[in-house]
């Protein structure tokens, strides 16, 4: 709770930065804020005790309302790092709006303090404001470049998508209390524990699970995702595909993954969505031209990969959450930050925009092939042990979804390595591009990421007890 | 309608057993949507009623000048979809904003010796955060009516 309250007021700061003359601090201000939040969490994470979930009734826990336990503490972490990386990028990354860059980094924040509710939410209300403080910054962030009217498309989209959505989601919740009578977590799974769960409880929670896809964008419910991710400026969409959805899954996995686990008919039509989710994600990102669309629609594949371990709640099952989620943003930065740099100097996104950079630039290069082979799963690298223990906590509720996984794991590789093989077989057509310090750091600690959660998975899941 | 089988059922509890009466209780709460029902369908049946009608009802004359944006008799100029700077737009959130802000202290001055020290301190507080964003607005030069 301290750590939401000291990076809403970093926020605030970094809004009057802007009316400063010079604008030098805003940067450090931003950077060792974020840090310092993150340390707050670090070492609230290490004090609380026992298992994930159940800490419900104690007095930290807000009127039932708010829990900041195990499980928020380790996905606020999770955020908190990947808006620091953003954030590092963002000195090349807001460049197309320059006279704004602490507005966007003050809603930047703002949106990242909705997430952190969100993770932290043990009441329906209490999710549904986190979604919107969520969201709200972030439509305003998707259409931030005002000129482009891909950026404007994006942000009208994102906005009328999102809308309608919470118009759904409040819906379903008001179901769902008018079902149950109660909106906390536990009298929630307390209800639907009973033998006779009401029609209306059932109604509400399929239109709150439907909303909350939306924002994950699992198919069918992903048609605005592609759209949304390639028109908005990279850096925020490196935002969206990393926080927004951490958020967003983290939620749903403590709201719901008790209730679908117990229930053989969510499960059945839950298993089908992310067998569909993985197809259409994986295939439709077979046939992109461009760089930054293939990886919107592999964040959906990846999307459709977490839902497995939604079939069978259990503690692995939520260290394999977090594990594959930490794994998925750290090489999603990684890409981000190379596609940033390609696209400011290139001017576009398309795979032949990468020819040569093994010649012309070997860090970038490398980073990125490694990204994105750990992005498809290949063993030293984080992205392999992810999936393994996704895919092994799985097996043993529907095997046959592990299998439709690994095809489309196999499928994955093939348009990774599209990216791959353009930038060390081909050669360069352009002049090297030109990567900034904080670029090249954030290049180097992505890197450090991918093999250090390769090599020590046990790092984190220790911590995660 | 709907009050007339409110009081028929009325007076059927009035006359029946207990039994009865919690059955006609459980009808009556089942009969209580109805008018929702019958207000909706004739809210659709009459646009659709209205629709239909005015397409077989009203003269049909068609031309090129009858079919102009304008038909007033004067010469179009130019797109009617230029940009202007709406100054007042602005001047409107902002207002709105300040509004909820007074809204909220009427409650509050009608229980404020109730609430005490720890209500005037959340107020405070509220009312702080406000005028950050004030401040805010200020400095940024929203409210400078000659830019």
């Amino acid at each position: 709770m301290k750590a939401l309250i000291a990076l809403t007021i970093l926020a605030v700061l970094a809004l009057f930065v802007g009316l400063l003359k010079s604008r030098k601090l805003l940067l450090p201000l931003v950077l060792l804020g974020l840090a310092g939040v993150l340390a707050l969490v670090m070492q609230y994470g290490c004090q609380c005790e026992g298992t994930f979930f159940h800490q419900y009734l104690d007095e930290s826990t807000y009127r039932n309302m708010f829990s900041f336990d195990k499980f928020a503490a380790v996905f606020a972490g999770m955020m908190l790092v990947a808006t620091l990386l953003i954030s590092m990028l963002a000195t090349d990354g807001f460049i197309y709006n320059e006279s704004h860059r602490p507005e966007l980094f003050a809603l930047m924040l703002f949106s990242l303090c909705g997430g952190i509710v969100m993770v932290g939410s043990t009441h329906l209300v209490m999710l549904f404001l986190g979604i919107e403080i969520l969201s709200i910054p972030a439509y305003v962030l998707a259409g931030s470049n005002q000129r482009d009217s891909q950026s404007n498309e994006a942000a009208l989209k994102y906005f009328l998508m999102g809308a309608f959505t919470t118009g759904i989601l409040l819906f379903g919740i008001a179901l769902m209390y008018g079902g149950s009578g109660s909106m906390s977590l536990d009298g929630l799974m307390t209800y639907s524990r009973h033998s006779e769960v009401s029609g209306m409880f059932k109604a509400g929670m399929l239109m709150v699970l439907i909303a909350m896809c939306f924002k994950i964008g699992i198919a069918p419910f992903h048609f605005w995702g592609p759209d949304v991710y390639e028109g908005t400026p990279s850096i925020i969409t490196s935002y969206m595909a990393t926080v927004v959805k951490t958020a967003a899954i983290a939620a749903t996995f403590r709201f719901f993954a008790q209730i679908i686990g117990h229930d053989a008919a969510w499960m059945i039509s839950l298993v089908w969505m992310a067998a569909l989710t993985m197809f259409i994600g994986n295939l439709t990102a077979t046939v992109q031209s461009g760089f930054k669309r293939m990886l919107a629609y592999s964040s959906i594949a990846h999307a459709g990969y977490v839902l497995i371990a939604f079939f069978t709640p259990s503690l692995q099952a939520t260290q394999s959450v977090v594990f594959y989620l930490a794994a998925y943003t750290v090489a999603t930065i990684a890409c981000f930050a190379v596609l940033i740099g390609v696209q400011q100097q290139r001017k576009n996104d398309l795979f032949e925009s990468f020819n040569g950079l093994a010649k012309t630039n070997p860090l970038a290069a490398f980073t990125l092939t490694l990204a994105l082979l750990s992005l498809a799963g290949i063993p030293p690298l984080a992205g392999f042990f992810a999936k393994y223990y996704l895919f092994s906590n799985g097996w043993a509720g529907y095997p046959w979804l592990i299998l439709v996984a690994i095809i489309n794991s196999a499928i994955s590789i093939y348009y990774y390595f599209r990216t791959i093989i353009a930038m060390w077989f081909h050669e360069p057509t352009d002049e090297p591009l030109s990567f900034s310090m904080l670029q090249k750091v954030v290049l180097l600690l992505t890197l450090a990421g991918l093999f250090t959660l390769g090599l020590m998975p046990g790092l984190l899941l220790d911590f995660l007890g | 309608m709907c009050f007339f089988m409110r009081n028929k059922f009325a007076n059927y509890h009035f006359r029946s057993t207990v039994a009865r009466v919690t059955f006609a209780a459980r009808f009556m709460e089942t009969q209580d949507y109805l008018p929702i029902v019958l207000q909706s369908m004739v809210a659709v049946g009459f646009v659709g009623l209205v629709l239909v009608v005015t397409h077989f009802l009203g003269p049909r004359r068609k031309g090129a000048v009858k079919d102009e944006n304008f038909e007033c008799g004067i010469e179009i100029q130019g797109n009617a979809r230029v940009q202007f700077s709406v100054k007042y737009f602005l001047t409107a959130i902002l207002f709105v904003l300040f509004d909820v802000e007074v809204i909220f202290f009427y409650p509050y001055a009608v229980n404020f010796k109730e609430l005490g020290s720890e209500g005037f301190i959340a107020v405070v507080m509220f009312v702080t955060f406000f005028l950050i964003g004030f401040f805010y607005v200020l400095k940024k030069g929203a409210l400078e009516w000659e830019r």
